[in-house]
């Protein structure tokens, strides 16, 4: 879209992220392809199956959105806008806000799936805590850091995303409100706050056990340690006795 | 996992306590490093028992059933100790108290403490270094040694005394250096669970060995500036019966900063790839210690015994005196060599070794 490192979009605070346009061939690829096309008739059947066709790449089920003369296409890694040159910039706003949205639902979305396998094993020291996994405490800090990071990203798009109707409402609010329905974000986070309230439960229980099990294995040591000077003291004894029994 | 650096240090052990055997059993020579292979072998068991430990749990077998395993181990080796002191140097020697049963005590003793931490292992070994002395106090060493060797009646508390100071190999001071060695182990390798990527600096171990050959020096030092009845009865000097702590602080220096260095000579920077005949035959010695330990004895001792019964007045009438050095020393090195190459066939052929006996048994 446009010259490379012109910036599409500057999102809100606190997200402070910026949506910058890359070329084809840039080192970096782009997280998200935007396809802007300034049309008086977005209504074109070639245009529009044309766009369609490119949208379509990599994309199961693209989604298409028809509203007050602009055309909105999304597809996986991909979206599109076929609309007059006066509305553009700000469909184009609102897909690069969408695209960050969307692509931080997918990362937390994927980063949570791979820790399903880690929580079957972490769900019995989240009852009992043995010595073996307590060596492994530190992974169990790790992932309950990684955990907390995600519930925080998380968080951080939530009022974005599960912003209320804007009033009066504009053009960009109500393409933003459908498209977010058509990709079922509201539904997807609370799916993700759901999964992330088990995870928690279950890391929250480990750090607990954790600090339980070193409390108590730092007052054994101490006891060990009293037990080696009776020892000691018990072994000084036994030799006395069998000294004196050997003489 | 098998590091060469252990096979290395191990087969030096092997080979000094061969030619150390040989030239005291069959000539009377009492040679200057007879007391480094027995620390060395009791040192590199304790870093072993770390390294099999971490193997098994590796696979997957529990704390409890590794326990278990180590414990049964534990009692193969005291038993077998036993019996090698009733069949190798006969029934009048069998609580003389070797260093098997000593290893085996130790093994019995890290099945329960290996889960600890180093620092209170480390407590432990200065408990008993700091006792060791005033237990041969109390227990009178000297009356239980007679012309420099131990003779022990078979009555409880000599049996006991023996076993815990006044033996050969008593527990105290020697469970010291299994101990260490495993907190050596215990510090250099990791369960791949515990996350450390890079391996960890041998420095530490080599600055705690020279501390120790340091502290070693420093009471030889100042031995004979001490008033009595120290230098008599506390720091002794450099003696291996009893292990004074000039030769314990000693031998423990020798063993770290020895191992520290092969460690990352021969396991780290593959110092000794271009000579794979020399790992070939470690590795074999290494894998057979147990073995070669009761062979080397049973070839040197058992002909001497037979030969005393035959021509003179007791088995033990040629002991110290059978033959010159320059026939035990050769005898010596050519039952290493024999040694390496029978237990490279039994490796080859997978023979039956002591070794196999004991997993077999205990594992």
């Amino acid at each position: 879209v446009g010259a490379a490192g012109r910036i599409l979009a500057e999102l809100p605070f606190p997200l402070n992220r910026r949506a910058i346009a890359l070329l084809s061939g840039d080192a970096t690829p782009a997280e998200m392809e935007l396809l802007s096309v300034p049309f008086e008739n977005p209504e074109d059947a070639e245009l529009i199956a044309r766009v369609r066709e490119w949208i379509a790449v990599g994309a199961s089920a693209p989604q298409m959105i028809t509203f007050q003369g602009a055309q909105l296409f999304w597809g996986a890694g991909r979206a599109a806008v076929i609309a007059p040159q006066s509305r553009l910039t700000a469909l184009e706003v609102l897909l690069a806000e969408l695209a960050y949205f969307e692509l931080e639902i997918g990362a937390i979305e994927k980063s949570l799936g791979g820790f399903w396998p880690d929580l079957e094993a972490d769900a019995g020291p989240a009852f009992e805590l043995d010595e073996r996994t307590h060596r492994n405490r530190k992974k169990l800090g790790e992932r309950f850091r990684q955990l907390l990071g995600l519930r925080a990203r998380l968080t951080r798009i939530l009022p974005f995303v599960q912003t209320p109707h804007v009033y009066p409402p504009t053009l960009a609010s109500q393409v933003s409100e459908r498209l977010r329905e058509r990709l079922r974000m509201e539904h997807r986070i609370e799916i993700l706050q759901q999964q992330l309230d088990v995870f928690e439960r279950i890391y929250d229980a480990c750090g607990t056990r954790v600090s339980e099990f070193t409390a108590s294995k730092k007052g054994h040591l101490l006891e060990m340690i009293i037990i080696v000077m009776l020892a000691a003291q018990t072994m000084l004894v036994l030799f006395e006795v069998l000294t004196i029994a050997r003489n | 996992m098998r590091y060469a650096s252990i096979d290395v240090l191990r087969t030096v052990a092997i080979a000094l306590m061969i030619l150390v055997h040989f030239l005291e059993n069959l000539s009377g020579v009492t040679w200057a490093p007879a007391g480094l292979g027995a620390p060395l072998f009791a040192f590199l068991s304790g870093l072993n028992i770390r390294i099999w430990t971490l193997s098994l749990e590796a696979k997957g077998i529990t704390d409890e059933a590794i326990r278990r395993i180590a414990v049964r181990r534990g009692l193969f080796l005291f038993v077998l100790g036993i019996a090698f002191n009733v069949l190798v140097w006969l029934p009048s020697d069998t609580f003389n108290w070797d260093v098997l049963t000593m290893i085996g005590t130790a093994m019995v003793a890290l099945a329960f403490l290996r889960g600890l931490p180093s620092g209170f292992l480390a407590f432990v070994c200065a408990v008993v270094f700091v006792l060791s002395p005033f237990l041969r106090i109390q227990a009178d060493y000297a009356s239980h040694w007679t012309n420099g060797y131990f003779e022990s009646e078979t009555t409880l508390p000599d049996v006991l005394i023996g076993y815990l100071s006044t033996g050969y190999i008593p527990l105290f001071p020697w469970i010291i250096f299994p101990i260490v060695g495993h907190i050596a182990g215990s510090y250099l390798f990791h369960r791949p669970t515990d996350g450390e990527a890079t391996p960890r600096s041998v420095r530490p171990l080599v600055t705690y060995g020279v501390c120790f050959l340091a502290i070693s020096v420093f009471l030889r030092v100042i031995r004979d500036a001490l008033p009595d009845p120290i230098p008599t009865k506390l720091v002794m000097g450099w003696t291996m019966f009893p292990a004074s702590p000039e030769y314990v602080t000693g031998l423990l220096g020798i063993a770290l900063v020895s191992f520290g260095i092969l460690h990352v000579g021969i396991d780290r920077r593959d110092c000794l790839r271009r000579v794979p005949a020399i790992l070939n035959v470690t590795r074999t010695m290494s894998q057979y210690s147990l073995t070669v330990y009761l062979l080397h004895h049973i070839l040197h001792l058992w002909p001497l015994w037979i030969y005393g019964t035959l021509f003179g007045t007791e088995a033990t009438e040629f002991w110290h005196s059978a033959m010159p050095v320059a026939v035990s020393g050769p005898l010596a090195l050519g039952c290493f060599a024999a040694c390496s190459v029978l237990f490279r066939q039994m490796r080859r052929r997978e023979w039956p070794s002591v070794e196999s006996l004991m997993r077999w048994l205990c594992d």
